[in-house]
């Protein structure tokens, strides 16, 4: 085996060229596998941390009768008793940092002239900044914490189909607790500028007082948005979610507990079709590093014929000229799904540190007009990086096998009568 | 006793619709310790006999006795064992492994025997380097070698593990006259020395003279059969 070893090792080294063109496709296949999953995953961590940050939270707190009518936002099916609520689901888990009621609410948003239906939510404008990420997204006015009564903050795109701005007076109408419809003039403090186009287009933020006036919530939560930790990866916050919200659903045995990875499912079981697409680029570009692997040993085959029939002449099996040759694929193999994975970890130290721009990727996407700030931040995933090297070694070993059972099988005397 | 008996030794190539008789009718005594070569003109079967002679391809008739054994009874580890421990090969065209050194060239047999240890393998090798009047090139590479040298390398190479028989095929048709000569001589020398079988083939008159019995071939048969 050692000298079977050295052999190979020796006839790698020797054959540069050969070995450098079929390691450099094995390094790029590999290294664009291991960034184009960094990316995609670092895709997901953004779309996930944005939901977390703007419109999901870390987790609900909900009851389950309101979450079975979610669909017509409901003014019934309320918590109980929500500051005692929120009081144990801070001191259930520690991963819990903040909690902060909210209440929905269909509304209509009209300017006296057209009238636009809008999704209001009744907040608590200090202990909601502690939760969602929305008061940097104001891009003019302000959030309502510093907003004064009859204040409201709504999506920038939606001011822009109103025609109105910062200090215009909007009338808001909804249909109260008591199934009757109210109607009051606000005044606009604040645009918002999120990365979710759903939200600029269709929401309101009302302080909590403005919307008891309105609706006659008399201290009505439909939903209790919890804020977590930060986590280094997607699957250590999806992870974390769920662990919280089981020690939160054992504190809270009658309310219904949802922790992000079931809020953001539609995009998660989106995102599976994406991991697809990456194995499809791992394939393709395997292939083709297979069939270099299959080329490189073949003609280390041939090049070598009258070197086989010697081994042969002197006693070596055909088994160990097969391995021989193998062998000579494998370190090829290895060399480059190293060098693979080192390019890879190199770019995805990149752009995991300094991010990409978003334009970049998505180019000149109409966002409704709003700029992305985001930037793109690439995604660390080890058990990507050894899958990818493993898989290199897999393809590498396959692929030598063919021409390395071609050499095993020649006839000692034809190999060695070979010019 | 002779060492190697052939009787009736035929050998016939079938290429498609084409057969070559390589070998008819080939009846040959060979004792121990000679030094004997099979000479011929090109085609006339001097690769087909040591091959069938080293158990590189067997023959479509005839039998081959080894030390009073027939080589086609035997089981594929007899065979194997009689490949790796009581022939050796030297080849017309040296084929070292270029990769290895000199001194791996050497080791390799023994290595691919797998009975002796490295260093035991090491020390042999630099006994036959010696032998072969290559002492202190152990490191070297066979493209740093003049062929020569190479084919040196190659005597030891097939000497290192102690062989009853040594087939050498054209061993010198790649070299000048003066380096055929030492290389015949030394192999002489070697078969006197430690009285090891050498069997080689040659076209070359000059190389032929150093022979102690000339098998001569024709058209796969033996025409003369000389001692001196
Ligand atoms: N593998 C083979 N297939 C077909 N014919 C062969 C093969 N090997 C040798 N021959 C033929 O057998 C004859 C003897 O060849 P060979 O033993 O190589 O002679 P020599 O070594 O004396 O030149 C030649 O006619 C050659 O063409
Ligand atoms: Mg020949």
């Amino acid at each position: 085996m050692g000298t079977l070893f050295k052999i190979a090792a020796r006839n790698v080294l020797r054959n540069k060229r050969r070995t450098a063109i079929t390691g450099i496709v094995m390094m790029f296949g590999i290294g664009l596998y291991i960034y184009a999953d960094s990316i995609l995953k670092g895709m997901d961590r953004m779309t996930i941390d944005n939901m977390v940050r703007y419109t999901e939270s870390f987790l609900k707190v909900r009851t389950p009768e309101y979450v079975d009518n979610l669909q017509g936002n409901p003014l019934d099916h309320g918590i109980p008793d929500p500051e005692g609520v929120i009081r144990k689901i801070l001191a259930a888990d520690p991963a819990v940092k903040a909690a902060a009621p909210r209440t929905r609410f269909v509304a209509r948003l009209s300017n006296y002239e057209d009238e636009i239906p809008v999704l209001a939510t009744a907040v608590d404008p200090v202990r909601d900044r502690e939760v969602f990420r929305l008061p940097d997204a104001v891009v003019e006015g302000s959030w309502l914490d510093a907003a004064g009564p009859r204040d409201i903050v709504i999506g920038a795109d939606l001011a822009r189909e109103l025609g109105v701005g910062l200090g215009d007076y909007l009338l808001v109408s909804a249909s109260t607790v008591y199934e009757n419809v109210n109607a009051d003039e606000y005044r606009v403090a604040g645009l918002l500028a999120t990365p979710d186009p759903g939200l600029n287009k269709s929401a309101l933020f009302m302080a909590w007082a403005d919307a008891d006036a309105l609706l006659g919530l008399d201290g009505l939560v439909t939903e209790i948005a919890v804020a977590g930790g930060s986590y280094p990866s997607l699957n250590a916050l999806l992870d974390g979610s769920d662990r919280a919200a089981e020690s939160l659903g054992r504190a809270l045995p009658s309310l219904r507990i949802d922790p992000i990875r079931y809020l953001a499912r539609d995009y998660l079981a989106m995102r599976e079709m994406k991991g697809k697409f990456s194995s499809v680029i791992i394939l393709i570009v395997l292939a083709i590093a297979g069939v270099g692997i299959v080329n490189t040993i073949l003609m280390a085959v041939y090049a070598r014929i009258r070197e086989i029939g010697v081994l042969r002449a002197y006693g070596m099996t055909a088994k160990e000229i097969k391995r021989l040759f193998t062998l000579e694929g494998l370190i090829v193999g290895a060399v480059g799904s190293l060098a693979g994975v080192l390019l890879g970890i190199g770019i995805v130290a990149l752009t995991a540190t300094y991010g990409l721009s978003f334009e970049s990727i998505v180019g000149d996407v109409d966002m409704g007009g709003i700029p992305i700030m985001d930037r793109l931040y690439g995604e660390w995933n080890f058990g990507n990086m050894a899958f990818g090297f493993l898989f290199g070694m897999f393809v590498s070993f396959i692929s030598a096998r063919i021409p390395a059972k071609r050499a095993s099988k020649m006839q000692v005397t034809d190999a060695l009568r070979f010019v | 006793m002779a060492i190697l008996h052939l009787e009736k030794i035929r050998k016939v190539y079938r290429k498609g619709e084409n057969e070559v008789v390589a070998l008819h009718a080939v009846d040959l005594d060979i004792e121990k310790g000679e030094y004997l070569a099979v000479v011929g003109p090109s085609g006339s079967g001097k690769t087909t006999l040591l091959n069938i002679l080293g158990c590189l391809d067997v023959p479509t008739s005839g039998r081959v006795v080894y030390e009073g054994r027939e080589l086609r009874a035997l089981g594929e580890k007899e065979l194997s064992i009689y490949r790796k421990e009581h022939v050796s090969f030297i080849f017309q065209s040296y084929n070292l492994i270029p990769v290895l050194t000199v001194a791996e060239n050497v080791e390799l047999p023994l290595v691919i025997e797998r009975k002796r240890n490295g260093q035991e393998a090491r020390s042999k090798a630099k006994e036959l380097l010696a032998a072969v009047g290559l002492s202190g090139m152990e490191n070297r590479y066979p493209r740093e070698l003049s062929g020569g040298q190479e084919q040196r390398v190659a005597i030891a190479r097939a000497l290192v593990k102690d062989p009853i028989v040594v087939l050498a095929d054209e061993p010198t048709a790649n070299l000048d006259s003066h380096t055929a000569e030492e290389i015949v001589e030394l192999m002489k020398r070697i078969n006197a020395e430690r009285k090891t079988t050498f069997i080689f083939s040659t076209h070359d008159r000059l190389v032929m003279d150093h022979a102690r019995r000339i098998v001569t071939l024709r058209d796969g048969a033996i025409t003369g059969d000389e001692r001196r």
